[in-house]
């Protein structure tokens, strides 16, 4: 006897539930459906740490950057999800004392990976990352490669997502989905920050349905920006 | 007309007294008028927030005649929530408040003070006491807080039989608003995989989709005597409680369609 489903007590338990059930004596539940399984996830990296150079974003970007030669991302069928979990966290960099956020007890970039950290867990995703329009990655929660290269890839897709305007005149296009393999995809969902575009790009499996999720934390990730 | 719903668990330290505090700060932020009331003796609620700071005095002196509602209800700062405490209750009057619940003193003195508001949230003791029995009786609902740990699943049992046994003898129009799962840790494996089996043994309507994680935050909101939501680095766990208050008023909403959907509507007004 190990699992908890085979004590007794867990039997007694399941009988009665159902029989609360079939008397009407639970509460209505909002979902039709049942519960979606939850997933185990890596510990969460602390926070993510000043960003890299624009100079190694450019290189990542340039059409022979070994990056992107290399082709970072783990082969068809292959989850990346063990990738992940391999990656080491980043540590927190302290506050500087006596600056604002020292004051605050919080960066702006904590702040935006609690926030991507939180949906992850409420969406089941993989991963996530915000970048700006020049590829920085503002914050990052367990990218399965390194952060130089998907925020490089995060701004071929946001391209690819203009050209949507340009060419088929869909101005209003926002969101651009891609199968990485056979289980997994790659969302991106373009903002404003002011007048220039933001991505935030999440991994997550493809039979989940990331949109709710996705929309509810966009609005989160525009406030924690607007009051930097 | 108020929803009263009792928060109760057989098993101690599940976070039935933080998902009171913070559940009932999070329902007040989405605009109902909210009331929390502490049943417990030992005041855990209390405790957790700073309201026995403001105002010590509660239920027990209301039920010993010595104040009136308006003299022991703390409003918070922000409005829209209230709170009403046990009192300072010592060691020979726990028996004096059981003695109350019995005789039927503690419920008119709840029912006295949960009209003005939409939400009224009780806390009672950990386990199955005459105060829980009371505070259920008068309730419309009751939530279940449960960690994932095999103890507290499998005490899950005698909670669901008490509940049975209340809304056979004393409220038939009880109904279970949901188990939710609390301190719950996704990086862990064993947690993961408890709480899979569990909800798929279960019917899943019994279960709330929203599930609390475990953060080191909820400590420091105990320590500063403040719900998660007012700490910079309590904000993932008190979004998850603002994501409760959120299914919560969904769930009403659900409710209603399906009395339209009975013929049982009148009308919007």
């Amino acid at each position: 006897m190990g699992k908890i489903t085979e004590f007794s007590e867990f039997a007694e338990a399941v009988k009665i539930a159902n029989e609360l059930v079939a008397q009407s004596a639970v509460a209505i539940s909002a979902r039709k459906m049942g519960h979606r399984a939850l997933t185990v996830h890596a510990k969460p990296s602390a926070s993510f740490a000043p960003g890299p150079s624009q100079e190694k974003i450019a290189a990542a970007l340039a059409p022979n950057a070994s990056l992107l030669k290399e082709d970072p991302l783990p082969g068809p069928a292959t989850p990346i999800h063990d990738a992940v979990l391999a990656r080491p966290s980043r540590l927190a960099t302290p506050a500087p004392k006596g600056s604002q956020a020292a004051k605050d007890g919080i960066y702006r970039g904590d702040k935006l990976a609690n926030a991507l950290y939180a949906m992850c867990q409420r969406g089941g995703f993989s991963g996530a990352l915000i970048v700006d329009d020049n590829g920085l990655p503002l914050a990052v929660h367990q990218s399965p490669v390194p952060e130089e290269a998907i925020g490089a890839f995060a701004i071929v897709l946001g391209t690819a997502l203009a050209k949507a305007g340009k060419l088929l005149g869909q101005h209003n296009a926002e969101n651009i989905s891609i199968d990485i393999n056979y289980t997994e995809k790659i969302v991106l969902r373009r903002f404003m920050l002011g007048q220039s575009p933001g991505y935030l790009l999440v991994i997550c499996p493809q039979e989940v349905d990331e949109r709710g999720e996705v929309e509810l934390s966009i609005e989160q990730i525009a406030q924690i920006l607007k009051r930097a | 007309m108020s929803k009263v719903i009792t928060v109760s668990s057989l098993k101690g330290g599940v976070g039935q007294t933080a998902t009171v505090l913070n559940l009932g700060y999070s329902m007040s932020r989405l605009g109902p008028k909210v009331l929390v009331i502490d049943a417990a003796p030992q005041s855990g609620a209390g405790m957790a927030s700073n309201a026995r700071q403001k105002n010590s005095a509660g239920l027990l002196e209301l039920l010993k005649g010595k104040a009136k509602a308006a003299d022991v209800i703390v409003s918070a700062r922000e409005g829209g929530l209230d709170f009403l405490g046990s009192g300072p209750v010592e060691a020979e009057e726990v028996i004096f408040f059981e003695k109350e619940a019995f005789r039927g003193n503690l419920t008119k003195v709840i029912r006295s003070v949960t009209d003005k508001y939409d939400y009224v949230f009780i806390d009672t003791a950990t386990g199955l006491s005459v105060i829980t029995y009371v505070c259920m009786a008068l309730s419309s609902s009751v939530i279940v807080p449960l960690a994932p740990n095999a103890l507290a699943v499998k005490s899950l049992a005698s909670m669901l039989k008490f509940f049975r046994r209340v809304r056979m003898r004393a409220n038939r129009n009880l109904v279970l608003e949901g188990l939710l799962f609390t301190m719950t840790d996704h990086t862990s494996p064993y947690e993961v995989s408890l709480i899979n089996d569990v909800r798929e043994g279960f019917p899943p309507q019994v279960f709330f989709e929203t599930v609390i994680p475990y953060d080191p935050a909820f400590e420091q909101a105990n320590a500063r005597a403040t719900v998660l939501a007012m700490l910079p680095e309590g904000e993932n766990a008190g979004r998850a409680y603002l994501d409760l208050a959120v299914e919560m008023r969904l769930r009403e909403m659900a409710q209603t369609r399906k009395e339209v959907e009975n013929g049982q509507d009148n009308g919007i007004f």
